[in-house]
């Protein structure tokens, strides 16, 4: 796991949001999960895209 | 004819209330008292309007008796998902935050569904927030499915699907972000669409995800989603992701004639680790629509498995953004399950989240290319399994070992990145309980999708099965 994924530095960075020790560690290992699976993307093909972000269907 | 009024569909409604052999006072009241008899055992209603319901629907008697007949919804019993909002009606969007948010003025769609004279009965229950697959909601109950009271409902528009099928409404309104009119209308049975994104306003209707959300309509057949969705589609200045493409009729084309239309099959994602019953029924249906002329091909749709992830991290960052605030000062109101998934949006970098927005355009263009190669709409299955236990969604089981929750959008949620429109039209049972067919068209060319769900409806019988509870 990325070190800034770790419980206790997920606690830290969200300190206003009342975060248990489980809470904390339930979203570090859902954002490690995350950052896993986006880095699986295909990156060569994502960057080769034009225009590069089109975040809604274009338009009629 | 008391006993059969709510199996009646709009198309069937609208002449007796147009020669005024039907009144809709006595329709409206009609689904009040089955409301208040069934709903106790599948909480479909978060609140009944019944006041409101009947002024209205005396409105409707008066207007249609002195020659003001509005048309095809006129007089017709109507369920809002509780997250579009009612002017002077609470809309909680499922969650105890907004147990008391009354808003001022009524989203685009209920004006829309007002001004064709509609009977608005009540606001439905959904799950939390919208951000879930099973309307179990912690703080006002399970919603129940009709085929199996211990099963879910799907979500996030369960209580929407739910009272539909269980003839505790006409049509409904809902909400699809990842799947969420698609998913309770094949765990229930019924039909949904979600149209394009920017085909239906969004103005008052509570956001979850504002780059995924679609608004379209459920009801039991497919004629009565098209009759919903001409009344609510169309250019609004209050939404501006709203298209001002004009917008055509959804019901001419509904001739149960598919002959000679070009079917995509997808090659890859949608038939895998899907439940063999699924597969089953999905394949026969597709065989139907071959047998009525349509011709199927096979269309890759290489990123598509990269779908569910990419929905993820968009559908959290953005849900974070409108949460944010509450995140800080009331953790404790949320339920467990949406906490978790709204807070993960406060961990995805920019970067995960433009990538995530990156990969709608390669999955966008996967289907463009199918559609340029000539086929006109894609049929799959709508989603991997039939409604499961609830309580036990989180559970790993079924014949691929997985979690419920964890797979139910796989086969949804391509549509929703892609922002073209999808129905689920019934399509058999499986372990006794309903399963849908996806059917996927181009951008704006909800009449294709329409056209080829009526054909394939007009010649199964799914439709006419009712669920043991429904009375």
């Amino acid at each position: 796991m990325p070190e800034w994924l770790s419980p206790e530095y997920v606690k830290q960075l969200l300190a206003d949001y009342q975060l248990t020790d489980a809470d904390a560690e339930a979203l570090a290992a859902a954002a490690a999960s995350l950052t896993r699976t986006v880095a699986g993307f295909p990156y060569a093909e994502l960057r080769q895209l034009e225009p590069p972000l089109r975040s809604v269907p274009p338009s009629p | 004819m008391s006993d059969e009024l709510h199996w009646l569909s709009i198309a069937e409604l609208a002449p007796l209330l147009e020669r005024r052999e039907l009144s809709p006072v006595e329709l409206t009241r009609h689904y009040l008292e089955r409301i208040q008899r069934l709903d106790g055992q599948l909480n479909s209603y978060q609140l009944v309007m019944a006041k409101a319901a009947q002024a209205t629907a005396r409105q409707a008697e008066e207007e249609i008796g002195r020659g003001g007949y509005r048309g095809r919804l006129h007089g017709v019993p109507i369920g809002l998902k509780d997250l579009f909002e009612v002017a002077g009606v609470a809309c909680t969007m499922g969650s105890r935050i907004l147990a008391e948010c009354v808003p001022e003025r009524d989203a685009t769609v209920v004006t829309r569904l007002r001004d064709a004279g509609a009977v608005i009965l009540g606001k439905q229950t959904m799950h939390e927030f919208a951000f879930g697959v099973t309307s179990e909601n912690p703080h006002y109950g399970d919603v129940r499915n009709p085929w199996d009271t211990q099963r879910v409902a799907g979500g996030s528009s369960g209580g929407t699907g739910v009272a539909i099928a269980a003839g505790l409404c006409v049509a409904g309104l809902g909400s699809d972000t990842g799947g969420s009119i698609r998913i309770p209308a094949s765990f229930c049975g019924i039909v949904g669409i979600k149209p394009t994104y920017g085909r239906v306003s969004r103005a008052g209707a509570l956001p979850l995800s504002w780059s995924l959300d679609h608004v379209g309509p459920m009801a039991r057949s497919v004629t009565d989603c098209a009759l919903v969705l001409e009344a609510i589609a169309g250019p609004d200045p209050r939404d501006p992701s709203a298209s001002s493409r004009n917008v055509p009729s959804y019901t001419s084309d509904l001739t149960g004639d598919v002959a000679g239309l070009r079917l995509g099959v997808p090659s890859e994602h949608f038939f895998e680790l899907v439940e063999p019953g699924v597969v089953e029924c999905v394949r026969a249906a597709i065989g139907v629509l071959e047998s009525l002329g349509a011709r199927l091909e096979e269309v890759p749709v290489p990123h598509a498995p990269h779908a569910q992830m990419a929905g993820t991290a968009i559908m959290a960052s953005e849900s974070a953004t409108w949460h944010a605030e509450w995140l800080r000062t009331r953790p404790d109101e949320y339920g467990r399950d949406v906490l978790l998934r709204i807070r993960q949006g406060l961990l995805v970098r920019a970067t995960e989240y433009l990538l995530a927005q990156q990969m709608r355009s390669l999955i966008q263009a996967d289907f463009t290319a199918a559609f340029a190669r000539g086929v006109q709409a894609i049929v799959a299955p709508t989603l991997p399994l039939v409604a499961p236990r609830i309580g036990k969604t989180f559970d790993k089981g079924g014949p691929f070992d997985l979690a419920p929750r964890g797979v139910i959008t796989r086969t949804t949620v391509p549509a929703n990145l892609a922002g073209l429109p999808a129905a689920s039209v019934p399509c058999g049972f499986s372990d006794g309980l309903p399963v849908g067919l996806q059917v996927i068209g181009p951008a704006f060319d909800e009449a294709t999708v329409l056209r080829v769900a009526h054909a394939y409806e007009q010649a199964s019988d799914w439709r006419l099965r009712r669920p043991p509870l429904a009375g």
